[in-house]
């Protein structure tokens, strides 16, 4: 079986689990919102096989490795922890509306990696670089982190949204409080999930170029989104900041965390070309 | 003025003005290149725009007096902030387990107020059985018809973001330790040569090392597809005596380490070559004859007239690939210098003397590019990460629970009185508290 096959699936599966999400959120319904969870938990269990699959492949090939070292493995990988960081954080939030969010973003970077046609699936060896065992800890802290601030950058859109939408459509939506409290806890999750990301990432650059730190791109953008979720967490204990000043640094740290991920890449020359 | 200077430095919106400062300063470095030495940045940009970048210090900027003015005052702000910090909790990590006071039940978060009548054992043990289960056995001072119980759980969990701030005090001095006195450069090698000289990056000096580094060998292999798989530098230490007192291979991510020095595998280029084939062919006679040269060098040709002169090696000429710089110095004749290129190749022309050179074979000899370095800072910056992970775990996993419950009154009117407090998640704490209540404390309640 081939794992792009099973992510073609997955990301229908995660199509149709937001669409469900979306039909639990506008008519209140628990049943819709119950199929919706399992439609999106089985997509989860696919993706995962997806994963192993590959990796299995990879052995298979006789150049083995985690498959989480390229674009098209770091997108599928990323797409994934969305998912997996909407699980795990379920409880937190009582409305429909975050996996509207969350299953919608999944769907969104699946159907650009398995639809486009343009990002290249094919399994490639790791180059010396990349040889390493810290690979499987940093790409899975950074983007478990990136996948929480994903979410919370749908959180507070949605708030700028309430914010300036009509106020028929803007009852619908969840509370003011809520957004901004659920924006605070998965950035704060995000938040020590990417300063892991940092640390591994040093500790291997530590290994792979002789410093743990050398103001390359991605290592100064990782830091800058790291200054500006840090700013967030700490606006709000400074008081008087709620609402739409942060909903407005989270969105900024989305933006920081695309171009960390991409930019540096597509814009920026550095030693992480590979991503 | 002292004051002032504190207060200011307390100040969270510092933090926070702090944090996006320097986020959006170092956007900077990371448009404009920070790894290219002066004279090339001045050719990249136009004399105004140079001088104007230069004068912020822009081309190696995150080690610019303003950038890191910037780390300093965020420093002070973390010093002064976790003094206070340590100020407020430092008694309630560090102080007595037995906490009685009164105050708890007029000012604790969570407060509880319960009429009940009964022997006062049975409410004592029903009391120790709720406080047990919430959070763990508590202290209990008792009298004839009162008693006192204190419990608590986690407080060191209250250290966990004193301990993150702290951590990033310390790798910033890790930080400032590295640049005062560690370097790093780097040290190309050519396969069988030695050297001490080390390049040091940014202001391109050269460091002396205390001993010879030589490559014995260098390799680089490659998968079926063309990727490099692994690049191999195989090392020694060499004295002054010319004695080798370490050796060791170094790979990427796997650097070798020695008396606190650190090689890794950087770069690789080929320096030239070695063990040439030269095909001569004679275009009168047809006569074909094979030449074996070690090395850049000159050589008489068999027929014992003219000297051939291996000058330059090059890995590839305008796209031709290899190629080797030669010139043919015959009796009476005038040097005639040419390039020989691959055998087969429609550019081997014939000479003034009759000959056709090919170059069928040779063995590439590589240098190494190794980085040097040293860094004393690394070990505050290690200490720092496991510190900040460990305050990290510790704020996000553990609260500081705290219960008080206390029995005053007469036998005929008890009042039990109950409060509790938790630095995180107060809200689960209440409910398991009212739950426990509502399930064990089967005495009495008069209303």
């Amino acid at each position: 079986m081939n794992d792009a096959f099973l992510v073609g699936i997955v990301t229908f599966v995660y199509f149709f689990a937001a669409f469900m999400y979306l039909v639990a959120f506008v008519f209140r319904r628990t049943g819709p919102a119950k199929a919706a969870m399992a439609t999106a938990f089985a997509g989860l269990l696919l993706h995962s096989s997806a994963l192993i699959v590959r990796w299995i492949e990879s052995y298979r090939l006789g150049i083995g490795h985690a498959p989480l070292s390229n674009f098209y493995e770091s997108m599928v990988f990323f797409s994934w922890s969305i998912v997996f960081v909407f699980f795990v954080m379920k409880k937190t939030y009582r409305t429909s509306l975050v996996g509207v969010i969350a299953m919608f973003f999944a769907f969104l970077i699946l159907a650009y990696v398995s639809l486009s046609g343009t990002v290249d699936c094919r399994i490639e060896p790791l180059i010396p670089a990349l040889q390493s065992n810290w690979l499987i800890s940093h790409v899975i802290s950074s983007f478990l982190a990136y996948a929480c601030f994903t979410i919370a950058f749908g959180l507070s859109v949605l708030y700028l949204f309430k914010h300036y939408a009509p106020a028929g459509f803007a009852r619908a939506l969840p509370d003011s409080s809520f957004l901004d409290e659920a924006t605070h806890r998965i950035i704060s999750i995000g938040f020590v999930l990417l300063t892991v990301g940092i640390i591994t990432g040093a500790a291997w650059a530590d290994r792979a170029w002789g410093r743990y730190w050398g103001w390359d791109p991605k290592e100064t953008w990782s830091l800058i989104t790291w200054l500006v979720y840090g700013a967030f967490l700490h606006a709000r204990i400074a008081r008087g900041w709620t609402g739409m000043k942060m909903s407005l640094i989270s969105i900024t740290g989305f933006i920081s965390v695309i171009f960390t991920y991409l930019g540096v890449n597509y814009i920026l020359a550095g030693l992480h070309s590979y991503l | 003025m002292t004051g002032k200077l504190v207060k200011f430095f307390s100040s969270v919106k510092l933090t926070v003005f702090l944090f996006l400062v320097l986020a959006a300063t170092s956007i900077l470095g990371t448009l404009v290149r920070q790894d290219l030495p002066l004279e090339t940045q001045r050719s990249l940009y136009s004399p105004t725009v140079f001088s104007v970048l230069n004068f912020f210090n822009a081309f190696d900027m995150y080690h610019s007096w303003w950038f890191t003015a910037l780390l300093v005052l965020l420093a002070l702000n973390i010093i002064v902030c976790t003094r206070r910090q340590f100020a407020r909790i430092g008694k309630l990590v560090f102080g007595s387990r037995e906490h009685f006071d009164d105050a708890v039940f007029r000012t604790s978060p969570i407060r509880r107020k319960y009429p009940v009548r009964g022997d006062i054992e049975t409410i004592r043990r029903e009391s120790d059985d709720i406080v047990r289960e919430l959070i763990s056995a508590p202290a209990t001072k008792t009298s004839a018809d009162s008693f006192f119980m204190y419990a608590e759980k986690g407080r060191y969990s209250r250290l966990g973001m004193p301990f993150v701030h702290i951590s990033v005090l310390l790798i910033l001095f890790g930080g400032v330790i590295g640049t005062l006195f560690g370097f790093i450069g780097q040290m190309n090698i050519i396969e069988g040569e030695q050297s001490r000289e080390v390049t040091l990056y940014g202001d391109r000096e050269t460091k002396n090392l205390e001993f010879d580094v030589r490559c014995d060998k260098f390799t680089v292999d490659f998968y079926e597809t063309g990727m490099p798989r692994e690049y191999r530098s195989d090392l020694s230490i060499v004295d002054r005596g010319g004695e080798t007192l370490a050796s060791n291979a170094v790979r990427v991510n796997h650097p070798f380490v020695y008396e606190g020095l650190k090689f890794c595998q950087a770069s690789y280029g080929i320096a030239g070559a070695l063990n040439y084939l030269v095909g001569v062919r004679n275009e009168e006679t047809g006569e074909k004859l094979n030449l074996r040269i070690d090395a850049v060098t000159e050589m008489s040709l068999p027929d014992g007239e003219a000297v051939l002169v291996l000058a330059k090696f090059l890995p590839d000429y305008k796209g031709q690939g290899p190629t080797v710089l030669a010139a043919l110095v015959g009796p009476g004749e005038k040097r005639d210098m040419f390039r020989i290129f691959r055998d087969g190749s429609r550019f081997n022309r014939v000479r003034k003397s009759g000959l056709t050179f090919s170059l069928k074979d040779f063995d590439v000899l590589y240098y190494t590019g190794i980085q040097v370095s040293r860094d004393p800072g690394v070990v505050f910056v290690w200490t720092g990460f496991i510190l900040i992970i460990l305050g990290f775990v510790l704020h996000l996993f553990f609260s500081h629970k705290r219960v008080w419950v206390k029995l005053s009154g007469s036998p005929e009117n008890y009042e039990l009185w109950v409060a509790a407090s938790a630095d995180k998640n107060r809200k689960a704490l209440e409910e398991k508290l009212d739950g426990l209540i509502a399930g064990k404390l089967a005495v009495e309640q008069t209303t």
